[in-house]
């Protein structure tokens, strides 16, 4: 037992994210279970300001790398960096953060520290001694069950939503130590950053979607779903099947399946979605599913916890009309 | 320009997939394979650059059985120029890492300005040999890109990620993954299938690549099925009736709001 586990977080837009406590939340799981220690790299322009983030999450320390240029993600920075400190430890095990970022940095860290790489981890459990991470393949048709090989270290990435996140308990504080930063400059660095104006939150990262089809028919139409997400309020959004993407009726960052995102919300409403096998895989772990289609064979209520065989142009205004009343 | 396109053979997207009685593996029997989707982005986006800089070769390398020559010829019918083929029977069931080590060392023993690959890989789902392959090869990598600019000796770059779009401005060499966006692949005229079957496809072995660590990171202990859902419940009623329902249950039962 050599290594640690540890978190490789940062900051974006100055922002501690919620995936960096889920990460912490896995990042604790692993080494209860591996008996090891948690430590944290924590990289950003202004880390100071969020070290009671750490507080209480089992965490032992916190290296902390500050320089301007961490502010925006860099993989070479962070990479580099990370390899550094962490150098050929046997058996660690680095977690990462479930967003894009933390995907980019994990086949290059895994190259760099000669560790093995397990993405979209979904479950953590112990058999025959080993530590064995479940993930889902084939687009969820199939669950692999991978461990470490004999002494080798792991980098972990895990699916956003799948492991829940506890209040922080009276652990308390970490020890923090402050890190020299001197970085080359990068090859790739990012220029600027596009937010869409008034840009809704995105699939991966909401509690409740609601998503339409091509049983909307029209672009136009899917304000009847923005009404419904803007009467649910924080943590809704607007999701798509590929035939509205396709049509031009959504944008693509919308789109929810094989090609377009996995999520796993709360709750998710396919509102005139047949649920085509490459759709499902894209949603099929949501907590709770609603299906409203007219067609009573069609496949997506094959998924759903709840059904309304009906007119999507009838059913959701009068779900929108229930959310008014119960909300007054 | 000079460029290289990772393409995988995967199982097709609509296909059932059963586990093998060994539990390590799919049971390949009646499945369909064919180029992974993103891919096929790769491929399209590299094809389109020599469009436009003629003097420029598109090369599309592959890891894979004897099978996945049916996924080179398909990368080739539309308009990569030479295939080059890695396998040996030692690779079945290597992991991504080990998957990376032989890319890199095929890229090294190559000339390139810009590596495509997929974003992922739709069977094992991974996303890793990207980020491998930049550290293995020391070359940028930037990944799930829905746009390329080419100019100047640069590249000008498109990330989409959670709710944002970054430009990544990015000298070549480069590793480029690409998202759905990125462009709409062509089918293969029929001439174009013709042709590609008399293009170039060179077979290596890790050996020949001089790549003999081949021992893989990771362990599979296992697969099994997802689990199932429980059957749902069909709300029945007038829509004003069953909304109403609806509300009640996700507000009461399962307090989502
Ligand atoms: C390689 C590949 C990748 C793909 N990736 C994706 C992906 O990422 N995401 C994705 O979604 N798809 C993907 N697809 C496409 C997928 O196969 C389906 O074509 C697509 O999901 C269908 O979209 P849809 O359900 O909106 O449309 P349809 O299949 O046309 O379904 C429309 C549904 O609306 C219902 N309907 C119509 N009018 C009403 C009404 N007034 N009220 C109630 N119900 C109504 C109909 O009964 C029908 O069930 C992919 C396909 C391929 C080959
Ligand atoms: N066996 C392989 N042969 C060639 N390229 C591969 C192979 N496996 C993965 N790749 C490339 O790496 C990308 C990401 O795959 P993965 O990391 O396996 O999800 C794929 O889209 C391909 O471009």
């Amino acid at each position: 037992m050599s290594g640690n586990v540890y978190t490789i977080l940062d900051t974006r837009d100055g922002e501690f994210p919620q995936v960096n406590l889920e990460a912490l939340a896995v990042g604790r799981l692993i080494a209860e279970k591996s008996g090891k220690d948690l430590i944290s790299l924590f990289f950003s322009d202004n880390p100071s300001a969020h070290l009671d983030k750490f507080a209480g999450r089992g965490v032992k320390k916190v290296h902390l790398f500050a320089s301007p240029e961490l502010g925006k993600f860099n993989l070479e920075h962070l990479g580099k960096l990370t390899i550094n400190k962490i150098g050929q430890e046997n058996d660690s095990i680095v977690v990462l953060p479930a967003n894009i970022h933390g995907k980019e940095l994990g086949g290059y860290l895994a190259a760099g520290l000669g560790a093995g790489y397990v993405t979209d981890c979904t479950g953590i459990s112990e058999e025959g001694g080993k530590i064995v991470y479940k993930r889902p393949a084939y687009s969820g048709k199939v669950i692999q069950k991978l461990a470490a090989s004999a002494g080798a270290a792991l980098v972990v990435g895990f699916r956003p939503n799948s492991f829940p996140v506890p209040e922080a308990d009276a652990t308390g504080a970490p020890e923090t130590v402050a890190e020299t930063v001197s970085t080359e400059p990068a090859k790739a660095v990012i220029v600027e950053v596009k937010k869409p104006e008034g840009a809704a939150l995105d699939v991966t990262e909401a509690k409740i979607i609601i998503s339409g089809g091509r049983g909307l028919q029209e672009g136009a139409n899917f304000s009847l779903l923005e009404e419904l997400v803007a009467l649910i309020g924080q943590g809704a959004t607007v999701g798509a099947s590929r035939m509205a993407v396709d049509a031009g009726w959504r944008d693509h960052q919308a789109q929810v399946g094989q090609t377009g995102k996995v999520v796993s919300p709360e709750l998710y409403v396919a509102c005139g979605i047949s649920g085509a096998i490459q759709h499902l895989v894209g949603m099929s772990s949501s907590k709770c599913i609603v299906a409203i289609n007219k067609d009573p064979e069609a496949n997506i209520f094959k998924v759903a916890d709840f059904g309304i065989v009906g007119d999507i142009f009838q059913v959701v205004p009068a779900i929108c009309e229930e959310m008014k009343r119960v909300k007054v | 320009m000079k460029i290289l396109v990772l393409i995988k053979q995967v199982p097709d997207t609509e296909a059932q997939i059963k586990i093998d009685p060994s539990g390590k593996a799919i049971d390949e029997s009646g499945i369909k394979f064919v180029l992974n989707p993103y891919d096929e982005f790769g491929v399209e986006e590299a094809v389109r650059i020599k469009e436009k800089n003629p003097d420029s070769t598109v090369t599309a390398v592959t890891i894979g059985p004897e099978r996945s020559k049916e996924a080179m010829r398909s990368a080739l019918a539309m308009g990569a120029d030479t295939g080059i083929k890695i396998w040996d029977d030692s690779l079945a069931g290597a992991d991504a890492g080990v998957k990376a080590a032989l890319l890199a060392a095929a890229a090294g023993t190559l000339e390139y300005d810009i590596i495509f690959c997929g974003k992922q890989a739709i069977d094992d789902d991974q996303g890793a040999v990207g980020g491998a392959i930049s550290r293995l090869l020391s070359v940028p990598f930037v990944s799930n890109v829905v746009k390329v600019d080419i100019s100047g000796g640069k590249c000008i770059l498109q990330r989409e990620v959670e709710g944002a779009s970054e430009i990544v401005e990015c000298g070549m060499p480069c590793i480029i993954s690409a998202q759905k966006g990125l462009n709409e692949p062509r089918y293969p005229s029929l001439i174009n299938i013709m042709k590609a079957k008399k293009k170039e496809i060179k077979e290596m072995t890790p050996a020949g690549l001089g790549v003999s660590d081949l021992a893989s990171k990771t362990e599979l202990v296992g697969m099994e099925p997802p689990p199932s859902r429980p059957p749902g419940r069909i709300i029945e009623g007038e829509p004003a009736q069953a909304a109403v329902e609806l509300v009640r249950i996700l507000r009461e039962e399962i307090k989502v709001f």
